[in-house]
């Protein structure tokens, strides 16, 4: 078979798919979010991996008034069974990706576009940890499509329905509605649209904007120990984050795209939303999957530049070709593999239920702050610190804690802050040195061990 | 009579082998490193497949490596004894340096004179006068610079497609021995972006085998140290070598020392020419070199690489560059009123060469740290009077002969990737070499399993021992072996008494 022969091949199998791409792509969808969940599943693991989905949980059972936004939460979470919830964060993929279809049916995106700009967002660890999972980025991802798709149906009265997931989705932090304004603005301009409803679709999220400034945090999270690099670069081990190769694309789909998207003033929009979107990372690396959504379009544009373009060594363009769609499913592969290292085990579960139904309800529970949400969920205790309350004195003293080597340093701090119970898992005592520091002084007899499984153990402080 | 450039380049690299060869059959042993690559080729000849689980370092523990030059060893080791093909092949390989880059240097200055001295300055640079060290390092440097010649032939009219060929197969090869093959690819997207900057246009091809080099340079990673990746993260680059002894890896080194590395001579010329290229003449054949030399500069203040590595890089791209000066300062030279002194130039150069050079390569090669006969001889002695399964402790380095020659388990060597708490193993052992006490000493033993303890000249030195430990006592250390290297078999634990 010669080289004519295999191109030749390589379109008669590849045209089909991109025709049907909608059908194609969803079985991708649905393959690629079911795969960590049943993995999950089978090794009896809680279907849930991100503290990000515990803190939430965690407010919709907290009835408050700047809690109301999790009402919905609130009743699915008394409605269906805790291994139900995470067909929630599936549907809403299914329900954007429908979304997403119908919307780029009225728009000029050529299909080749559509198919490798989804099919690389799919295929990231960013948007299978957020629609895996309860995900504050994946929700506003589709009120956002929500909202695009009411604006453009035909009948007035439908479009201006569209006010209600803008009004959701403005309300779910700070940053999400510096984005809606964004991206409401940079949708008007393209669609050269003037009227009531453009000027209350802007209107909105920005009155939010204002109100949120008072009472809602500007993002959400950070739900562990930030770190720029390897947040950001899913094969550097990190749970969520980019492909390196969609990452090397996005700059370069950046770099080619430039001297075409920059002269339209138009399309000119793209840019502050990438770069907002940026800094959003820098700021919280928790919101990645904006990020992603980002650079997959800029890594989309890159790919079909790149390869739109006539090679001079035609072998090298496919053996390239092939190593770029290698190299991001390989990512992907690495990310399935990785999934049920993270989140917590059955033994937290347990142990953390066992606290639930065996200590006081105002307990104070002390354990490193990644193990917060889960204290907050499981056990329904006040963790004695979780990232999510950004405050730096508490967590510097919840480290001064877990590095205390002598009783008189730890005893104080613990009698001040009410500590009494103690929560122990594999990731914690794997991390600390087990013959001397915090781990050691709980031989002291003011320890007690009350709780204790294969990989997690309670402890009171009396 | 003249004698042909071919006639002369083959002294050369004749000369090169014969003097790189002399010392390492003069120097007893192999660096301490070789030792793990060696054992690495006996496995791969024996059983055809390279030890990634490896049942004695560490105790037992994962290592992936990229395994083309123990492969190419392993093919010599079939017909030829494998003491005697890392000690030549190595050193051909570097030899064969003389060769590429008297090739490249004719390609670049089309000057036959000024490539040979070029050749000459690579065959002695004082760097590469690591004679008796067998690492792919040895393999990855003449094999980069053969990527680098066929890659500045790609434009050749009607060899295209055989120096493309020759691009792809060297680049191949270049990803499966080092992964610093990355200073190729930083180097050649610094050239992209050196062009751009001088507005220079860079030829489509190059583009497309940049991209292909840099898609499969990563992809190849990927595949062979994912678990290396997922687990370090971004410091993988730096493999997970102690704080204590970073030092080593990555040093601070002063200009003095440099100077001597790379031979005062290449050092300044390579510099002048740098300067001149980049900022006066805007010479696109030198462009691709001072490229290199950003990137390995860049690379080694950023200490991403080795310093060793990059400054071995560095003194090859300083050779090439010599012969672009060569040919600037005849030509200078012979537009003054001394140019009477034009037919001497090269004899002159030539004794200033080899002062420069030749010297301080040979000096240099006296200095490589080997172990010594005796010292091999006390590991050899364990492997055949212990048990098979018992554990020796050495220092870190000495770690790969007592896998190599004892064959028995070690406690630690130099291959840290993807070990647990190597700062904490590391202070360990340094305690049971310096401690007062042998309760601590007995701890630390009973820790790691420690069977038996093995006291060289070199530890002795380290740690200011006499002769034995601290706290030794025939007791509990039962002196075996009682040379210079001393081997203890420890019989006592540590017993808590509650």
């Amino acid at each position: 078979m010669n080289l004519r022969e295999i191109n030749f091949t390589a379109k008669k199998y590849f045209n089909p798919v991109i025709n049907n791409q909608k059908a194609y792509l969803l079985l991708v969808l649905v393959g690629v979010l079911l795969f960590p969940v049943i993995s999950n599943l089978l090794s009896d693991r809680p279907l849930f991996t991100a503290s990000e989905s515990y803190y939430h949980l965690a407010q919709a059972e907290t009835w408050e008034l700047s809690n109301l936004h999790y009402w919905p939460l609130t009743q699915a979470v008394k409605i269906l069974p805790e291994e139900g919830l995470i067909f929630i964060p599936i549907l809403l993929a299914i329900g954007s990706f429908f979304l997403f279809y119908d919307l780029v049916q009225k728009t000029k995106i050529s299909p080749k576009h559509t198919f490798w700009g989804v099919l690389f967002l799919i295929l990231s660890p960013a948007f299978i940890q957020a629609f895996t999972n309860l995900n504050s980025q994946a929700f506003f991802l589709f009120l956002l499509l929500a909202v695009f798709w009411l604006l453009n149906q035909n009948k007035p009265i439908i479009r201006y329905l569209a006010i209600i997931p803008l009004i959701l989705a403005s309300f779910i932090e700070v940053y999400s509605s510096i984005l809606l304004v964004l991206v409401m603005m940079l949708y008007f301009r393209l669609k050269s649209e003037k009227n009531n409803l453009a000027v209350i679709c802007l209107v909105t999220p920005i009155f939010i904007f204002v109100l949120d400034l008072f009472w809602r945090p500007i993002m959400h999270g950070p739900f562990k120990v930030q770190a720029w690099l390897p947040d950001l670069i899913s094969d550097l081990g990190y749970i969520s984050g980019l492909s390196f190769f969609i990452l090397i694309l996005s700059l370069m789909g950046l770099v080619l795209s430039w001297k075409k998207l920059w002269p339209q003033k138009r399309l000119r929009w793209i840019y502050p939303f990438g770069l907002i979107t940026l800094v959003g990372y820098f700021y919280n690396t928790t919101y990645i999957f904006f990020l992603t959504v980002s650079a997959t379009f800029f890594a989309t544009l890159g790919f079909i530049s790149l390869f739109e373009n006539k090679w001079k060594i035609k072998e090298l363009k496919k053996i390239t070709y092939w190593l770029l769609i290698l190299g991001i499913v390989f990512s992907t592969i690495t990310f399935w593999e990785r999934s049920n290292d993270y989140g917590p085990t059955l033994s937290d579960k347990n142990a953390l239920s066992w606290i639930k139904d065996n200590t006081l309800s105002q307990s104070i529970i002390f354990s490193s702050p990644e193990n917060g949400e889960y204290v907050a969920y499981f056990a329904q205790r006040k963790p004695f610190y979780s990232f999510s309350e950004k405050n730096p004195a508490k967590y510097a003293l919840s480290q001064e804690i877990l590095s205390s080597i002598y009783i008189q340093d730890l005893f104080p701090i613990l009698e001040d802050q009410g500590i009494n119970i103690i929560y122990i898992n594999k990731n914690l005592r794997d991390r600390l040195p087990q013959d001397r520091g915090f781990l050691f002084l709980l031989k002291n007899e003011r320890f007690k061990l009350v709780y204790s499984n294969e990989e997690a153990q309670v402890w009171s402080f009396k | 009579m003249r004698i042909k450039p071919n006639y002369l380049l083959g002294l050369i690299f004749l000369a090169t082998i014969v003097v790189r060869l002399t010392l390492a059959f003069t120097i007893p042993n192999f660096t301490y490193e070789s030792y793990f690559h060696l054992r690495q080729v006996e496995h791969i000849t024996a059983t055809g497949l390279p030890l990634y689980n490896d049942p004695l370092s560490y105790g037992g523990r994962e290592l992936i490596f990229l395994p083309l030059f123990h492969y190419l060893t392993a093919a010599f080791n079939l017909f030829l004894p494998l003491e005697l093909v890392a000690k030549i092949l190595p050193n051909l390989l570097l030899a064969s340096l003389t060769i590429i880059i008297y090739l490249i240097c004719k390609k670049t200055v089309k000057d036959e004179t000024a490539s040979l001295f070029s050749a000459f300055v690579a065959g002695f640079l004082p760097i590469l006068y690591q004679t008796n060290s067998f690492i792919p390092e040895t393999l990855f440097i003449p094999l980069t610079f053969w990527t680098i010649y066929a890659f500045i032939n790609l434009r050749e009219k009607n060899k295209e497609k055989k120096y493309l060929l020759t691009y792809i197969l060297s680049f191949l090869a270049l990803s499966l021995t080092s992964s610093a093959t990355f200073l190729l690819i930083v180097g050649l997207g610094i050239y992209l972006l050196l062009n751009k900057l001088e507005k220079i246009s860079t030829g489509k091809e190059e583009i497309e085998l940049m991209l292909f080099s840099l898609f499969f340079f990563i992809w190849i990673q990927f595949l062979f140290f994912k678990q290396v990746l997922i687990t370090e993260g971004i410091s993988f680059i730096w493999q997970n070598v102690p704080s204590q002894i970073i030092n080593e890896f990555f040093p601070d080194i002063s200009i003095a020392q440099v100077l001597v590395l790379v031979s005062i001579i290449p050092f300044i010329t390579g510099i002048l020419v740098a300067y001149r290229s980049l900022f006066y003449l805007k010479n696109k054949k030198q462009l691709i070199f001072i490229s290199f030399v950003v990137s390995t500069t860049i690379l080694a203040w950023a200490k991403l690489i080795k310093f060793n590595l990059s400054l071995s890089f560095l003194a090859v791209i300083l050779a090439i560059l010599f012969a672009s000066f060569y040919v600037d300062f005849r030509d200078y030279w012979s537009k003054t009123k001394a140019s009477w002194l034009n037919k001497h130039l090269s004899k002159i150069i030539i004794a200033l060469l080899i002062l420069a050079t030749c010297v301080p390569a040979i000096n240099t090669s006296f200095q490589q740290i080997t172990p010594s006969d005796e010292e091999v001889e006390a590991f050899r002695w364990i492997k055949d009077n212990t048990p098979s399964e018992s554990t020796v402790l050495a220092l870190v380095e000495e770690g790969h002969l007592v896998t190599y020659y004892s064959q028995r388990k070690n406690v630690m060597d130099d291959n840290f990737a993807l070990e647990d708490k190597v700062e904490e193993r590391f202070n360990d052992i340094n305690i049971i070499y310096k401690t007062q006490f042998q309760t601590k000493a007995l701890e630390l033993t009973d820790k790691y399993e420690i069977d038996y303890v093995i006291l060289s000249t070199e530890a002795k030195e380290r740690y200011a021992l006499k002769s034995r430990f601290n706290y030794y006592t025939p007791e509990c250390f039962e002196r075996l072996y009682k040379e210079e290297t001393k081997v203890y078999e420890i019989s006592c634990t540590l017993e808590i008494k509650t």
